[in-house]
């Protein structure tokens, strides 16, 4: 397509030397790629807009020239428009370079390294797909290879991706959904089932969000979910009254690039003589209580790891909050006594601020106060009034514990 | 013929003028310390070009001296010892039969000393990393920021890497010494992070100096949450690479000449992080016979 004579009324290639004589858009003298695509001012959609400002140059290629400053800017605008985890758009640029021209003829020309440039522009596309996690195609090595090469850097880079990069995604044994839902309940739900290390575990929602959205700013009333298995319920019951139990909190949990804090509920490991249960006193007295049989079991068998055990309490619960303070804890404790009636007579201790490491700079130092939460010295609350029960009206019921205006919510699931 | 310019024009200009400043440019690189030249060269932009020579690091005080030898000479008794009770300071009977090995557990300070902990401030950036015993001195809590802010120094794309890598084992009078794994086929890790994905790579200690920079990584991907959890790695896994490339020839990791062990955390996400490590140890997963995850034939 070659362009020389022109009509001398024609201004869409006279006003500077590198247009590509696209006759649809005369605004300036400018390449076809450097003018805003007509529809994509003030677009709202990413994608749309980034298959706009490639469309003009798709459908008349023109001259061939710029196209590694284009495939540079292209580059460098894709994460602000979304579309860097999408295959397609790469695609869609490397069918812009040219077909043929990139391709060393024969091994002498091989051997000098030719096109280094061009082979760094290609380099540069697949480097991308790779920071974004983006698999190489067939398709995708089909077209490096038209436009580079067999023997050239982009083609063998795509081998090398396209061999480790489908094998390295399925590595993870946790693996989360590839979308995670909007940030709020949803995602906490996410978070706590994958925390909970129980399938048997109940995750219920103490309170909904207000609004819906659940952000901590602008929020009325923060969400409370919370999970507890079964087999918690019975180590909370059987850790007694007597001893206190210790809410502690907000330690970190990331699912991506999300970042949750969620609580624990937990107590003190019990003292050695009570954590077996008393040898049942009518027991037959014929057979002994522990039988220390070897076996032949000899160190070619031993499995166990020379070290001692971390001492630590039992979890009793697990919660995530949108907000990390008193008021919205005690919520939670008041939702958990309906199922767990010990904790109505179990001194709680909140110890907020206790499970992150210190931020300030210098390792041990102390915590700095934070808005959200409680300042560091725990601080015992009495043992929180029974619930409410259901439909009642409140009658001269106050609470100590922080009463909220409507009863905690059924349990959900 | 560049080379024979530089030999006429050095020819000639010794020739004109003899100040005693001016060292023959043929002679300067041997009267100079060459090792630093072949090894170091590189100097980051913006850092201090070193004006200290060589031999003023070193102290020459006589009783540093003689306290430096006597606990050297410590260390060779207690290597000869272990050497008599058999390989690794232990019967041979417990290192034939072993099943299991705790290498490092993080009871106490001179335990967390055996560590060393880096950051991309080195290359200019921003991240911070701490390290530090945990709750009741139970176990070491790596934790710190993740900042992927590019350092703007024109040349470096990626930012953003925090990590903790274990010191070489050190022998008497400063000999490299090194780990021998080969009875085991599996790393045992018991850590409690908060769901960020880490990266463990095993350096070796090869015979060539080309293969220095050659590391091997696996990914240990931590669930978060309160438990612990129990990670194993087998070896087989771990794939070669080097400075930051993974290679096309792959080989499994030569358990016999390992020099340390080292976690790193650049999962391109800014925010904090937390890592707590019980233990690290190796097992003989007698349910695992794979011999190597990768190919090895020649990959054209």
């Amino acid at each position: 397509m070659c362009q020389h004579s022109r009509p001398e009324g024609d201004p869409a290639g006279q006003a500077s030397g590198d247009a590509s004589g696209d006759a649809s858009q005369k605004a300036s003298g400018a390449p076809v790629w450097r003018r805003p695509p007509r529809g994509a001012q003030g677009e709202g959609q990413g994608p749309a807009a980034f298959v706009a400002a490639l469309a003009a140059l798709e459908q008349a290629p023109g001259r061939r020239v710029g196209r590694l400053e284009l495939v540079a800017a292209a580059l460098a605008a894709m994460p602000a428009l979304g579309v860097a985890r999408d295959r397609e758009a790469y695609h869609r640029l490397l069918r812009l370079l040219p077909r043929g021209v990139w391709v060393p003829r024969g091994p002498f020309q091989r051997l000098l390294a030719p096109f280094p440039r061009q082979q760094e522009c290609g380099l540069q596309i697949l480097e991308q797909m790779e920071q974004y996690g983006v698999i190489p195609d067939a398709e995708t090595r089909f077209l490096l290879l038209g436009v580079f090469g067999p023997h050239s850097r982009p083609v063998r880079k795509c081998q090398r991706m396209l061999y480790w990069l489908p094998r390295l995604r399925h590595v993870d044994p946790h693996p989360l959904p590839p979308s995670l839902p909007p940030s709020g309940l949803a995602t906490a739900h996410l978070g706590l089932r994958r925390i909970a290390n129980d399938p048997d575990a109940h995750i219920t929602v103490y309170q909904r969000p207000v609004p819906d959205e659940g952000d901590d700013e602008g929020s009325i009333q923060p969400y409370i979910v919370g999970a507890q298995s079964p087999d918690q319920q019975e180590l909370l019951a059987r850790h007694g009254p007597a001893r206190p139990v210790f809410v502690e909190g907000p330690f970190p949990l990331w699912l991506r690039s999300t970042r949750l804090s969620y609580y624990v509920l937990r107590g003190d490991p019990l003292p050695p003589h009570l954590r077996e249960d008393p040898p049942d006193p009518e027991r037959s007295l014929y057979y002994p209580l522990h039988l220390d049989l070897d076996l032949e079991r000899g160190p070619w068998d031993d499995d166990d790891f020379d070290v001692e055990e971390v001492e630590e309490g039992p979890v009793f619960a697990l919660c995530i909050a949108g907000a990390g303070d008193r008021h919205t804890l005690g919520k939670w404790i008041a939702g958990l006594q309906e199922a767990n009636p010990v904790l109505g007579c179990t001194p709680v201790v909140f110890r907020l601020g206790d499970g992150e490491p210190t931020t300030a700079g210098a390792p041990g130092g102390h915590p700095e106060p934070r808005l959200e939460a409680a300042p560091p010295r725990p601080v015992v609350l009495g043992p929180p009034d029974p619930p409410r029960r259901h439909g009642h009206s409140t009658s001269g019921d106050t609470r100590s514990g922080g009463g909220p205006g409507a009863p905690p919510a059924a349990p959900g699931e | 013929m560049a080379l024979t310019v530089t030999l006429l024009n050095s020819a000639y200009l010794c020739g004109r003028c003899c100040s005693h400043k001016v060292l023959h440019p043929l002679l300067g690189p041997l009267l100079n310390d060459s090792m630093s030249k072949l090894y170091s060269s590189y100097r980051r932009p913006g850092s201090q070009p070193e004006k200290k020579p060589s031999w003023e690091n070193t102290d020459f005080s006589f009783k540093k001296g003689i306290n430096f030898l006597k606990s050297q000479l410590n260390m060779l008794k207690e290597e000869t010892k272990d050497y008599l009770i058999g390989p690794g300071g232990y019967p041979l009977s417990q290192y034939l039969l072993e099943q299991t090995k705790v290498l490092w557990e993080f009871r106490s300070q001179e335990d967390l000393n055996k560590w060393v902990i880096s950051s991309d401030v080195e290359i200019g950036g921003k991240s911070e990393v701490y390290l530090k015993l945990g709750r009741n001195n139970q176990a070491a809590l790596l934790y710190g920021t993740l900042n992927t802010e590019v350092p703007r120094d024109g040349e470096t794309k990626y930012s953003g890497y925090c990590s903790m890598r274990a010191k070489p084992p050190v022998g008497s009078f400063a000999r490299k010494k090194y780990y021998d794994w080969s009875n085991f086929n599996s790393l045992y890790l018991r850590v409690r992070g908060d769901g960020r994905p880490w990266m463990v790579n095993i350096y070796t200690d090869p015979y060539f100096s080309h293969q220095k920079d050659d590391l091997y990584s696996y990914f240990m991907f931590t669930r978060g949450g309160p438990y612990w959890e129990e990670i194993k790695i087998p070896f087989s896994k771990f794939f070669l690479s080097s400075r930051g490339r993974v290679q096309d020839q792959q080989h499994p990791v030569w358990l016999d000449k390992i020099s340390t062990l080292g976690f790193t955390i650049g999962d391109k996400v800014d925010g904090p992080f937390q890592l707590e490590i019980d233990f690290i140890g190796l097992l003989n997963d007698r349910a695992h016979t794979e011999e190597f995850a990768y190919e090895t034939y020649e990959k054209v």
